[in-house]
């Protein structure tokens, strides 16, 4: 899968800081996860976090806090929390369990449905498929606040080109969609 | 890599399914709507 | 302190301050689930996520518990540590990010876990060694410090203070397109020592 179109580094450095709220961290770890360079990208951003934390002030730890650490690591580990795999990337799997195939469609004019993916946290965000039929023109709307759309399968163009699965776009009222063109594969 | 494999029964298979996140969320579905309006003549 | 009397008898080092790599204490738990390892990394880390959780607004004692986790992770995951995940100091640091995610913010840190498992499935090879991504580690913390005053500001509020970025604009009242346009440029400042990694 070859992947052209790339978040703003800007929203890569929000995935590694872990700040954003989850649908819009489901769409860049789903993304990830069909990008390998998008991964070594990642990497690299996550090595921010790691200086950051070996300069980090000390805070003393309470006393016994290395004693309850000890204790509980001679408890054994409660079983890892499983993904069913789906046809869908991993990290998309928890909101689609049964596949795209058990996608609720709605309609939302023509050409184009929706389907709501709720999300467990309490923000405003929202995560959703949007599916739109072969050969209809994808609108150029104007953006309230940041966009994030993944190509999951099919393809579409606009103004900045050929976004194929995998691809994203990337879209913020505050700023010019700027794919990143530094990959280096 | 886990590849996304979306099986060629589905009837909007030539379709292009995006995952969109945005923090509109209400005004997104009418957003949507008014600017497929004059394209479509609604 | 007792903690590091913990660590002398565990390990039977002369001194309680660790004198081991961090990567190597993590091989020790990973292939003998040395508790005295464990100690050595907690005592090298403890005290500094702990830092960074009062930073991100956890409270004292949330704040401990959240080390507590994040070391027990450590322990538990130690065998999936590899060079290719970056140095010690990095691994650590998404781990108790996705744990600051999870139990701070009440958000969910599922979609990292399940890249992560992306990641373990499709690991390659790594060409750099542990010694070279720790010393990559310490020259990112220089170029981190040697960025502009007003750079260093926005990637540590964002890294560690663990806030949005619209919510870094609306605090230092400056527009969200400038906050993001000071992010960018840290990082092409850094890029070529990031690169480095790979």
């Amino acid at each position: 899968m070859t992947i052209t179109h790339h978040p703003d580094m800007s929203t890569l450095m929000a995935f590694s800081a872990g700040t954003f709220d989850e649908p819009y961290a489901v769409v860049i770890a789903t993304h990830l996860a069909m990008s390998e360079g998008g991964r070594d990208i990642m990497h690299r951003l996550n090595a921010i976090g790691g200086a950051l934390l070996d300069d980090e002030q000390e805070t003393e730890m309470s006393s016994g806090a290395l004693d309850r650490l000890l204790a509980a690591a001679d408890q054994p580990d409660l079983p890892e929390q499983i993904t069913p795999s789906s046809d869908v990337p991993l990290p998309l799997a928890p909101y689609l369990p049964n596949g795209l195939t058990s996608a609720k469609w709605k309609w939302s004019g023509p050409g184009v449905a929706i389907c709501d993916l709720p999300t467990r946290d309490e923000s405003s965000s929202r995560l959703m498929l949007l599916r739109v039929a072969a050969g209809r023109p994808v609108p150029e709307h104007s953006h309230g606040g940041q966009e994030l759309t993944l190509i999951l399968s099919g393809a579409y163009r606009d103004r900045f080109g050929l976004f194929g699965p995998g691809d994203i776009a990337d879209h913020d009222e505050d700023v010019e969609h700027k794919p990143i063109a530094e990959m280096g594969a | 890599m886990k590849m996304l494999n979306i099986s060629p029964s589905l009837k909007w298979e030539p379709d292009c399914i995006c995952l969109v996140a945005v923090d509109a969320p209400l005004s997104f579905r009418s957003r949507l709507i008014r600017t497929l309006q004059p394209l479509f003549g609604l | 302190m007792y903690a590091i009397a913990m660590s002398e008898i565990g390990s039977g080092k002369n001194l309680g301050t660790p004198s081991t790599e961090p990567a190597a204490l993590l091989r020790l738990i990973a292939e003998q689930g040395d508790k005295s390892a464990l100690s050595d990394l907690f005592l090298l880390y403890g005290a500094k996520i702990k830092g960074v959780m009062l930073k991100s607004g956890a409270n004292e004692a949330l704040a401990e518990d959240l080390v507590q986790e994040t070391m027990l992770t450590v322990w538990r995951k130690a065998g999936l540590y590899s060079t290719s995940r970056g140095a010690p100091s990095t691994w650590i640091f998404t781990i108790a990010r996705n744990l600051r995610i999870d139990q701070l913010r009440r958000r969910s840190n599922r979609p990292y876990e399940d890249l992560a498992r992306v990641e373990i499935a499709s690991e390659a090879p790594s060409g750099s060694a542990v010694v070279e991504q720790s010393q990559v580690i310490a020259r990112v913390s220089l170029a981190l410090k040697a960025l502009p005053a007003e750079q260093q500001e926005v990637v540590h509020l964002s890294f560690i203070n663990d806030i949005a970025h619209s919510e870094i604009a609306t605090r230092l009242g400056i527009p969200l397109g400038t906050v993001k346009s000071r992010l960018r440029l840290a990082y092409d400042r850094l890029r070529p020592l990031l690169e480095d990694l790979q």
